[in-house]
C-alpha cells in the first residue's frame, strides 16, 4: 500500500498527488513514468511523474481527471493509500548539452515538463519553457518551471494572459524572429504534441514528444501501447514515452487511444458518489 | 403564460402585418417580436427566452431596432403592433450582441469557442473528454447540443475582450440523476423559471448577489428536500451543460427520437426516447403535450434507457438439465416448454402475466391458458408488486400443491414456494429468485423494445412503438405466446404479427373502466409514490439514481425502507 | 498370502475413468474450470489400473521426477493427503501441473499401459490428491532446514521462480521473490485463463510459500527499481532468473495497429489478470467484440480463442499448418471445437483491413499447402498462389508466440545472451556467464511449458544450493 502524502487541485480539473513510496521515489529520473491501481479492482494507470524527492522518499504525478480511473484517483485524499505504484517505468530521456532546449508542455505536461527542464538546466543548457493552457487560469507551477527556466513563454487558447493561440505559436514565433532552438521537448496531449512537431519540422529541429497511447502492464509485455514511429512498431513503454516527433505516426496513435470509447462512457457512470452528499467533488 | 401557437383560429387573435429586415411578416396581436420573427424563420439570437416558459428580457441578446422606437428594445418583452418597422441585424446591433454575449460568458469556460484551431481539433477528437471540471467545449457534454455555442459561432466570437475567470464552484456530482457543474452556468434563468412557472416548484433559484449570484436550492439544501421531482426539465432547458444527465451525458447527442409510452406505472405517460444509432441514451417528455398536466416523473425521465441496458438482460433462451443452465435456441426452448406444459393441464397450472405486459400478450397467455392449457389458472400481478406480496392466492396454491406447474411473464411472484412447482418456465427480462429456480427460461423484451396496446390510468387505450431492438436474442412477449401456441398445437392463436393480435384484441377484448382503488397519486407530483418494482424487479437495483432517491426518501420520511434489496 | 498390511485389491479391468466436465453448451457461458475434477471412487479406480512397475517408466518422463507409483501407490490405499505430500516432495505446485502440465507427452506417453491400451491418468490423480488435500484444509507445511544465512533473490513469481523459491527455501536459505505485476504468478496469472487454472489455486499455491517463508515482493521491476548488480551489490547471494517469455511476436503484416488487434499477452491479460470480462465491476475495459481471429496453434491461441467464446463472440482461429502440427494440446483443441470455434487450417494472414475510424473490419488469408520440414522439423507452409479470401471479423489475436522479454538481460552486466535474447545457461547447472547468476524457464529456453520451466527450475535451485555451500563462509553480507 502507497500513502498519499499530499492532494490537490491547482488548477480546475488537473490534480497533484504526492505519494509515498521511498524504493520507486531513489530511483527516478526525468522523462520516466509510474504505473497506479487505486485498488485491486481498477486499472493500470501510467503517470508522468512531476517530480520526486528520494530523500523524502515521495513521489508526485499530475492526474487530470477524464474518467472512470482517473476520477477515482482524484477522488482521493491525504492519508488515503493506493493498492499498487509500480515504477520508474520507461526510459529515462538522455539529457545532453545542446544549446537552447525548449520544454514546451501542456495540461498535465504543465507539471510533466519540470524534471526534464531542471535536468537540462543543470547540464548547461539554456531552457525556455513554453507553456499552453486554455486560459489563464489553467496555469499552475509557472512558479517552479521559473527557477530552472531562463525564459517563461505562455500561450493562451483565450488569449487571457501573454500570446493568443498555442504553444506551436509561439515556436512558430520563436523560429520566425530568428532565435536560436537546438531542442524541443513537448509533454501534453497528442494534438499539442503533433502541433509543435509540425512548427519545427521545416527548420529540422529535433524534437521529442512523449507519447501516452493506452498501457496496460508497462513492462513490455502485452504491446498495447504500440505506436508506429518511423514506420516501425515501437511500445512506448519500454521503447520511449519519448519519440522523434517527427517520425511518429500521429493519427494512429489518435485512433489507438480511442479504442475503449463506448466502455469509458459506461464507466464514468457507474463512478459511485462521495459518501458524504455534501462533500463535493 | 405566452401563447406559443402561431396557428390560433383567425377568431381569437387579430392578424398584424409588420416589416422585419425588409420584408412583410404576418403576426397576430399578442405576440411579441421576437416570437412572431421565430414564427417566420428569422432566428434572432436570444439565451433566456424559452418558448416554454416565456420571456424576461433579462440577457438582453435579442435587441432590435424598431422604426420611431428609442434605443434597442428586448424584442422578447416587446409586443408587435401593426405597421411596425423591425431590423433584428445591423452591423452595431451584432457588436453588441458579442459584447454581451462576452460578459455572459465571463465565467463561463470560452477558449474553445474563441480557439483558432477548431477544426483541426475536431479532426482528431472522436468525442468530448470525459472531464470531470469542465474547461472547454471539448471537454463538455453539451457540446454537440449547445446553444451558447450555437450562439458564438453564428455571432463571430474569436476574441475576448474581458479576462474570464473560473468561479471554483463545487461539483455536484452526488445528488440522484442529475450533475451539476455551475462553473458552466451563464445565469440564462431559464432553470429557475422552468422549475417555478411551469411546474410550481422551486428546487433551484437564484442565491446571492451581485457578481456572487449563482443557481441553487433555497439555502443550499439538497435538491430533494425541496420538493424537486426529478422530472429533468431543467436539463432539458439550460442553455450550457451546467445541468447534465448523470447516464445519457458522454453518449453523443440523440441522432433521432420516436415516441412510445412509459410502462412503469399505470399512468403511462407519452415519452419520446432519444436515440444514438440503435441504442436508447436518454427520455424526454414530449414536446407539444402540455407540460403542467405530464411533466414525467423521475423514473420516466431517466430509468427507462439505463434499465433496458443493463448488462445483466437476458439475452438467450436457457434450459436446466441435470441442475445446470444450458444455452438452448428458441425452438427447442419453445418445443420443451409446450411438450412440458402439455403434461399439466387444466387446474393445477398456473400462467402469470404482468399489468405491465401488453394487452396483446396478456390476451394471448390468458387465451392460452383457457384453450392451449385447457383451463389452468390465470393470474396477473399487479403494478409495482412486491414478489413476495403480489399474488397471495397463487403463492398459497403452489405452497400446499394444488399447482404443479407454473408459466409467468413477471418475477412478481413468491421465490420461497417455487421449489413445490414440478415444472416451472419463466419468461422474463432481468434474472431474480424466480428465474433461478426456472426449468425453461426465456428472454424477452423490455417496453421501448416492443410494441402493444395498453390502456392507461384514465381509460385511454394506447399503442406503444418498438423503438430500440433488445439485446440477443430476446423477443417480444406476444411473439414468444404466439410460438408456444403453435407448438401447444393452438393453431388459431399462432399470431405472425403483431398487428395480427392487436386485431384479434381489438375484437375480442372488451375493455371496461374498472374502479381503481383509491390510491391515485401521481410520481411526477409526488416522490413517494415513485414504483420499485417494475415485474417484479427492484428497479433501483438496475438503476443507481433510482437507489440513492430511494435511501433519500426513506431518511426524508424518517421510515425503514421494508422492502429491502 | 502377500504383506497383511496393505492388501492389495484387484485391478479392475476398466478403461482410462473419464473425467468428468461441463458441457460445452453450459460452459461457453461462464469462466468457471470445464474439468470438475476426479470423485474419490473415480480417482481410486483410476489409481488401481496402475501396475505399480517395480521400474516406472514414467517417472524418467517427468521432468521433475516425480514418484508417481509411490504416490499413484497411496491413492489405491485410499491415503489422498500423503499422496498430496509425497507429490509435494519433488514438486511445490502440483495443483497446478495436474492441469496444465502436457501428460500426454511426458509422464502418460511413456506408461506400460499405453503401449496397448490406455495410460494411467496420472495428471489427473495428481490433481486429485492436490485438490483434495487443499479442500480438506490440511496443507502441512513441511519442516525447513536450519537458517543458513544465504540471501536468493528469485525474479519473477513465475512457475521457474515459484519452484526455485520452493525449493530453496526448505534447505534453508532466505528467499525474496521480485515480481514485476501487482499479482504473482506470471503466466500462471495472466496468461492461462481462468476456466482452465483458477486463479484461486494459483493464490493458494503462493500462499503456500509465503507460510514456508518464502518473501514475495510485488509492484517490482527488476531492471528499472534495481538491477541484477544492485541486487547482489546490496548483499544477495545468488540470484536466479526467471522472468520468462513476456514478449509479444507480431507478425508485421498491414494493418497490425488497427484499432482490435490485440496480443494474446494482452488480451489474456486484461481477461485473466485485470478480470476484463467482469467489467464494469472491474474498472479494466470489456474486450466483448461480436466476431474474433485468433491466429495461431499453440496453447496460448487455443486461451485466446475460447476466451474470445465466453466473451460472446463468433471465434475462427486461423493457422498455418495442419491439425497434426498444431502444438497446442489435443485436449484444448478438442474442448475449442466442443465449444463452437472454428478452424481454418492450412491459412495464413496476409492483412488485416480497417474503416475510417481505423478499427478492424477483416482480415484477407492465404491458403497454404506443407512443404518439406524446416529447422523445427515440422513441415514448412507453402502460400498457395492466388487463394486469397477475406473473414469478417472485428478482432483479431495474434497468438503466434512469444520471445524472452529483455529487460533484465539488457540491465545486468556481464550476461550472455544469444541472439534469440534468451539467456545462455549450462544444461547442467543453469548457471549464466556471471557467477552467483542462474536462470531458467522460457529466459532461457524461449517460450515452452509450465512443467520444463519447473524441471529447469529444480535444477537451478539444486545447482544454487551447491554454490551457496562453496560460498567462504566469512563472506560479506548485510543482515
Amino acid at each position: 500500500m502507497f500513502r498519499i502524502v499530499e492532494k490537490t487541485e491547482p488548477v480546475p480539473n488537473t490534480h497533484l498527488v504526492t505519494i509515498e513510496a521511498p524504493k520507486v521515489a531513489a530511483k527516478c529520473q526525468p522523462g520516466q513514468f509510474v504505473i497506479v491501481m487505486v485498488d485491486d479492482r481498477s486499472e493500470r494507470v501510467p503517470l508522468s511523474l512531476a517530480d520526486w524527492d528520494a530523500q523524502a522518499g515521495s513521489l508526485t504525478v499530475p492526474v487530470f481527471e477524464v474518467g472512470r480511473s482517473s476520477r477515482k484517483i482524484a477522488m482521493l485524499q491525504a492519508g488515503d493509500h493506493l493498492a499498487h505504484l509500480i515504477g520508474p517505468l520507461g526510459c529515462p530521456f538522455p539529457i545532453g548539452k545542446h544549446g537552447t532546449v525548449v520544454c514546451a508542455g501542456g495540461c498535465y505536461g504543465l507539471a510533466a515538463i519540470y524534471p526534464i527542464a531542471r535536468a537540462m538546466k543543470q547540464a548547461g543548457n539554456r531552457v525556455v519553457c513554453v507553456l499552453e493552457a486554455r486560459s489563464h487560469y489553467l496555469f499552475y507551477q509557472q512558479d517552479r518551471l521559473a527557477e530552472v527556466a531562463d525564459e517563461l513563454l505562455c500561450a493562451t487558447i483565450d488569449g487571457s494572459q501573454d500570446r493568443k493561440g498555442h504553444a506551436c505559436d509561439v515556436l512558430s514565433d520563436m523560429l520566425a524572429e530568428k532565435r536560436p532552438i537546438d531542442f524541443v521537448v513537448a509533454i501534453g496531449c497528442p494534438f499539442m504534441m503533433m502541433l509543435c512537431a509540425e512548427a519545427t519540422k521545416s527548420a529540422a529541429v529535433p524534437t521529442w514528444a512523449c507519447l501516452n497511447p493506452i498501457i496496460v502492464d508497462g513492462t513490455g509485455m502485452c504491446g498495447a501501447c504500440r505506436v508506429t514511429v518511423a514506420g516501425q512498431t515501437r511500445f512506448a513503454c519500454v521503447d520511449g514515452p519519448f519519440f522523434d516527433a517527427h517520425q511518429v505516426g500521429w493519427d494512429e496513435l489518435f485512433h489507438r487511444q480511442a479504442a475503449y470509447l463506448g466502455d469509458e462512457v459506461q464507466a464514468v457512470g457507474q463512478t459511485d458518489a462521495p459518501l458524504h452528499p455534501h462533500h463535493h467533488h | 403564460m405566452t401563447d406559443t401557437s402561431s396557428q390560433a383560429s383567425p377568431q381569437t387573435a387579430q392578424a398584424v402585418t409588420i416589416t422585419m429586415d425588409g420584408r412583410q411578416v404576418r403576426a397576430r396581436a399578442g405576440q411579441t417580436v421576437l416570437e412572431a420573427a421565430l414564427a417566420n424563420g428569422v432566428d434572432i439570437p436570444h439565451v433566456c427566452y424559452h418558448a416554454e416558459i416565456g420571456p424576461i428580457g433579462s440577457c438582453r441578446l435579442c435587441i432590435v431596432e424598431i422604426e420611431g422606437v428609442n434605443g434597442l428594445p428586448t424584442s422578447c418583452t416587446t409586443p408587435v403592433a401593426d405597421g411596425m418597422v423591425v431590423r433584428t441585424e445591423t452591423e452595431q446591433i451584432n457588436k453588441l450582441r458579442r459584447a454581451l454575449l462576452e460578459l455572459l460568458l465571463l465565467n463561463h469556460p470560452t477558449a474553445c469557442l474563441v480557439c483558432d484551431k477548431q477544426e483541426l481539433c475536431l479532426k482528431y477528437r472522436y468525442s468530448p473528454t470525459k472531464a470531470g471540471r469542465t474547461t472547454g467545449c471539448n471537454f463538455c457534454t453539451n457540446k454537440d447540443i449547445c446553444d451558447i455555442r450555437k450562439l458564438a459561432e453564428r455571432l463571430g466570437l474569436t476574441e475576448l475582450t474581458f479576462p474570464p475567470s473560473y468561479q471554483g464552484r463545487p461539483l455536484e456530482r452526488s445528488e440522484p440523476f442529475i450533475d451539476r457543474d455551475y462553473n458552466l452556468c451563464v445565469l440564462c434563468g431559464r432553470c429557475v423559471r422552468t422549475c417555478r412557472d411551469v411546474h410550481g416548484t422551486a428546487a433551484v433559484e437564484f442565491v446571492d448577489r451581485g457578481g456572487r449570484t449563482r443557481i441553487a436550492g433555497p439555502s443550499d439544501l439538497p435538491h430533494a428536500d425541496l420538493q424537486c421531482r426529478f422530472c429533468g426539465a431543467c436539463i432539458d432547458t439550460c442553455s450550457t451543460g451546467a445541468l447534465s444527465d448523470r447516464y445519457a451525458k458522454w453518449r453523443g447527442a440523440p441522432e433521432r427520437t420516436e415516441q412510445t409510452y412509459c410502462a412503469f406505472c399505470p399512468i403511462g405517460c407519452p415519452i419520446a426516447v432519444r436515440l444514438r444509432g440503435d441504442r436508447a441514451i436518454g427520455t424526454g417528455s414530449v414536446p407539444g403535450e402540455d407540460p403542467t398536466s405530464r411533466p414525467l416523473c423521475a423514473l420516466g425521465r431517466f430509468a427507462v434507457a439505463e434499465f433496458a441496458a443493463g448488462t445483466s438482460r437476458l439475452a438467450h433462451p436457457r434450459m436446466k438439465r441435470d441442475g445446470l443452465w444450458r444455452r438452448a435456441s428458441w425452438d427447442d426452448a419453445v418445443r420443451a416448454a409446450a411438450a412440458r406444459l402439455s403434461q399439466y393441464k387444466g387446474s393445477q397450472t398456473a400462467v402469470v402475466v404482468d399489468a405491465s405486459s401488453s394487452l396483446e400478450a396478456q390476451y394471448l397467455l390468458c387465451a392460452l391458458a383457457e384453450h392451449g392449457l385447457d383451463g389452468a389458472r390465470f393470474f396477473v400481478a399487479p403494478h409495482n408488486a412486491r414478489p413476495e406480496t403480489a399474488l397471495p392466492a397463487l403463492a398459497e396454491q403452489i405452497r400446499n400443491g394444488r399447482i404443479k406447474a407454473a408459466y409467468t411473464a413477471t418475477a412478481a411472484v413468491e421465490p420461497t414456494v417455487l421449489d413445490n412447482l414440478d415444472l416451472l418456465i419463466v419468461q422474463d427480462c432481468y434474472p431474480s429468485p424466480v428465474s433461478e429456480a426456472a426449468d425453461i427460461l426465456l428472454p424477452t423484451t423490455v417496453f421501448i423494445e416492443a410494441g402493444g396496446t395498453f390502456v392507461d390510468r384514465d381509460g385511454v387505450v394506447k399503442k406503444r412503438q418498438a423503438v430500440a431492438p433488445p439485446p440477443g436474442e430476446a423477443r417480444p412477449e406476444w411473439k414468444i405466446a404466439a410460438d408456444l401456441a403453435r407448438a401447444l398445437g393452438e393453431d388459431n392463436l399462432a399470431y405472425e404479427s403483431l398487428e395480427q393480435v392487436s386485431a384479434a384484441v381489438e375484437t375480442t377484448v372488451s375493455i371496461r373502466s374498472v374502479d381503481e382503488p383509491a390510491e391515485q397519486t401521481d410520481p411526477a407530483h409526488d416522490l413517494s409514490a415513485l414504483p420499485k418494482y417494475f415485474r417484479g424487479h427492484r428497479i433501483g437495483r438496475y438503476v443507481k439514481g433510482l437507489a440513492q432517491l430511494e435511501e433519500l426518501i426513506t431518511r426524508q420520511s424518517g421510515s425503514a425502507d421494508v422492502s429491502g434489496d | 498370502m502377500p504383506d497383511s498390511t496393505s492388501k492389495k485389491p484387484p485391478r479392475p479391468k476398466v478403461a482410462r475413468q473419464p473425467m468428468p466436465k461441463q458441457p460445452a453448451e453450459v460452459r461457453i457461458d461462464n469462466f468457471d474450470e470445464v474439468p470438475y475434477g476426479y470423485t474419490p471412487q473415480l480417482a481410486v479406480t483410476e489409481a488401481l489400473r496402475c501396475l505399480l512397475c517395480k521400474k516406472p517408466r514414467c517417472v524418467a518422463g517427468c521432468p521433475v521426477n516425480i514418484d508417481i507409483a509411490g504416490f499413484i501407490k497411496l491413492i489405491q490405499e485410499g491415503k489422498f493427503k500423503e499422496a498430496a505430500r509425497k507429490i509435494k516432495e519433488e514438486n511445490a505446485l502440483p495443483a497446478i501441473c495436474g492441469r496444465v502440465c502436457p501428460q500426454e507427452d511426458q509422464c502418460e506417453k511413456v506408461c506400460v499401459l499405453g503401449v496397448k491400451g490406455e495410460p494411467v491418468a496420472i495428471g489427473r490423480l495428481e490433481r486429485f490428491v492436490a485438490d483434495y488435500e487443499r479442500a480438506h484444509g490440511d496443507v502441512r507445511l513441511p519442516k525447513c532446514a536450519p537458517p543458513t544465512g544465504r540471501k536468493v533473490a528469485v525474479i519473477g513469481a513465475g512457475p521457474a521462480g515459484l519452484t526455485v523459491a520452493g525449493d530453496l527455501v526448505l534447505l534453508g536459505h532466505k528467499v525474496t521473490i521480485f515480481e514485476a505485476l501487482h499479482k504473482p504468478g506470471g503466466v500462471l496469472m495472466y496468461g492461462i485463463p481462468q476456466f482452465r487454472l483458477p486463479k484461486e489455486i494459483v493464490e493458494a499455491e503462493v500462499s503456500y510459500l509465503t507460510q514456508l517463508g518464502v518473501e514475495l515482493v510485488t509492484d517490482f521491476v527488476v531492471g528499472k527499481l534495481d538491477s541484477v548488480d544492485e541486487l547482489l551489490a546490496q548483499g544477495f547471494d545468488a540470484v536466479f532468473i526467471g522472468t520468462g517469455a513476456g514478449l509479444p511476436m507480431f507478425m508485421d503484416i498491414p494493418g497490425e495497429n488497427l484499432v482490435g488487434v490485440y496480443s494474446a499477452n494482452e488480451y489474456l491479460t486484461r481477461s485473466n489478470l485485470m478480470k476484463a470480462y467482469l467489467f464494469p465491476e472491474y474498472d479494466t475495459p470489456t474486450i466483448r467484440r461480436k466476431t474474433v481471429v485468433v491466429v495461431g496453434g499453440g496453447n496460448v491461441a487455443m486461451d485466446a480463442a475460447r476466451t474470445a467464446r465466453r466473451l460472446g463472440a463468433r471465434v475462427t482461429i486461423v493457422y498455418r499448418r495442419s491439425r497434426a502440427e498444431m502444438p497446442a494440446r489435443i485436449e484444448e483443441v478438442e474442448h475449442a471445437e466442443q465449444e463452437g470455434i472454428r478452424f481454418e487450417l492450412l491459412t495464413n494472414p496476409t492483412r488485416i483491413l480497417g474503416d475510417d475510424q481505423k478499427r478492424v473490419v477483416g482480415i484477407e488469408c492465404l491458403r497454404m499447402k506443407l512443404g518439406e520440414p524446416d529447422e523445427s522439423g515440422r513441415r514448412r507452409p507453402l502460400p498457395v498462389d492466388g487463394s486469397e479470401f477475406f473473414i469478417d471479423v472485428d478482432t483479431v489475436v495474434m497468438a503466434i508466440g512469444n520471445r524472452p522479454n529483455p529487460l533484465v538481460p539488457q540491465t545486468t552486466s556481464g550476461l550472455e545472451v544469444s541472439r534469440w535474447g534468451t539467456i545462455v545457461a549450462d544444461d547442467q547447472t543453469m548457471q549464466t556467464s556471471k557467477p552467483g547468476v542462474f536462470a531458467g524457464g522460457d529466459i532461457v529456453s524461449g517460450a515452452a511449458t509450465v512443467i520444463l520451466a519447473m524441471g529447469q527450475a529444480k535444477i537451478a535451485a539444486k545447482a544454487i544450493h551447491e554454490y551457496l555451500n562453496t560460498l567462504p563462509p566469512g563472506k560479506d553480507r548485510q543482515g
